[in-house]
């Protein structure tokens, strides 16, 4: 088993699919997180300046996305073939997308592009993708995963993206997708995850 | 061997990766250009109503990254094992960070948030970008890839983003990073790439 080590800044972020990938396949690692007042030291130390960075004994990967569909794959969690990778891959970029505009809004400065962009989350982006989540969701009726019959990157990646909808206000758009807020509930009740999430650092984001 | 529909518009853009990885391999498909008329026709009945998309013995699979790594993984170009794979998913991630800011910028209508935009790209992403790219050839031993000893997703990613720059008029960008210039210049002449590049669609984007 290598030995893992996952830096970031003290919250959950770029970072926490990965906790939540280590939590839910039981995988030891080191949760380094580090203050504001470090990173200028340590950026210039890692590969492309960013965080999160992921050690595998002892050497350093960026780019969380890699970071995820990596140890995914090393858990077990990124599907049974190869279409099934590609599926949950889909699914992954899905919701880094409506994350990415999330975040965007958010972090609008100007009024007017601000009220533009949450128009089009509201009306557009999100319906969008609830619905093709749900869509997924029916037609992989099974077990209740998004993909395959197993906890995948995509449950785990889809929970903690609503996770942060909800905290980030917006819950009531899960009201009106049914079997999307029923999937969030039941993988928020997986053991391993709710244990990661009653216990992890309580962080503003 | 499945049969391949990969639909996009009639350009370059998101779907070249594919086309690229489709030619270096040698696998037949279908190179399906749709005009912008057709575009909204087809929009309602796509998994997500973006394109592209790659059809798989009919079903349909959206974004383009998935898409690009599902190809790469069929056709044996995503590294010979999971550490390698992580470093090859790390670089398209690296380069994309550079390449759609760089696309963004001739969509940009604000004077303003084009000029931060241009400062952002010459200032940091560049520089940053070109250096790793650099760094990871030189880590690989000079091999002529960059990650393994033969033709990967990165390579085709790093020759797209490349190629571009230097045929649209920029390419001083490369004068200080010859080892990323002479990469592209070898993927470029691999006969199976050159003979694709030479007699595709010329299209403005």
């Amino acid at each position: 088993m290598p030995q893992y080590k996952l830096v970031y800044f003290n919250g959950r972020g770029r970072a926490e699919v990965a906790r939540l990938l280590f939590a839910a396949s039981g995988t030891k690692y080191e949760d380094h997180r580090i203050e504001k007042e470090q990173w200028p030291a340590l950026k210039q130390k890692v590969p492309f300046g960013v965080l999160p960075v992921l050690e595998v004994d002892g050497k350093q990967y960026s780019q969380s996305g890699a970071v995820a569909r990596y140890l995914a794959k090393e858990f077990g969690m990124m599907g049974c073939n190869n279409l099934e990778a590609f599926k949950i891959d889909e699914a992954y970029e899905n919701i880094r997308d409506l994350c990415q505009a999330l975040l965007g809004q958010l972090f609008e400065t100007n009024k007017e592009e601000k009220a533009k962009k949450l128009q089009k989350i509201k009306e557009d982006l999100m319906p969008k993708t609830l619905k093709w989540f749900t869509n997924q969701l029916k037609e992989n009726c099974t077990c209740g995963f998004l993909v395959g019959k197993k906890l995948s990157l995509a449950d785990v990646a889809f929970f903690s993206l609503f996770d942060n909808v909800i905290n980030m206000g917006h819950g009531k758009a899960l009201d009106e997708a049914p079997t999307v807020k029923e999937h969030h509930t039941r993988i928020g009740n997986n053991a391993a995850i709710k244990k990661w999430v009653q216990t992890r650092p309580k962080t503003d984001w | 061997m499945p049969t391949y529909k990969l639909i996009y518009f009639n350009g370059r853009g998101r779907a070249e990766i594919a086309r690229l990885l489709f030619a270096a391999s040698g696998t037949k498909y279908e190179d399906c250009r749709i005009e912008k008329e057709q575009w909204l026709e087809m929009k309602p009945t796509t998994p997500f109503g973006v394109l592209p998309i790659l059809e798989i013995d009919g079903k349909k699979f959206s974004q383009s990254a998935a898409i690009a790594r599902y190809l790469a993984r069929e056709f044996g170009m995503m590294g010979s094992n999971s550490l390698e794979q992580l470093k090859i998913d790390e670089a398209i991630e690296n380069i994309k960070d550079f390449a759609v800011p760089l696309a963004e910028l001739k969509h940009m209508t604000d004077e303003a948030q084009k000029a931060e935009r241009m400062k952002k790209l010459r200032e940091d992403l560049k520089p940053k970008t070109l250096k790793w790219l650099t760094n990871q050839l030189a880590e690989n031993g000079n091999t002529g890839f960059l990650v393994g000893n033969k033709i990967s997703l990165a390579d085709i990613a790093c020759f797209t983003l490349i190629h571009n720059i230097m045929s649209t008029g920029h390419s001083e960008a490369l004068d200080a990073f010859q080892s990323v210039k002479k990469h592209m210049e070898c993927i470029g002449n691999m006969p199976a790439i050159k003979t694709w590049v030479d007699n595709r669609p010329v299209t403005p984007f």
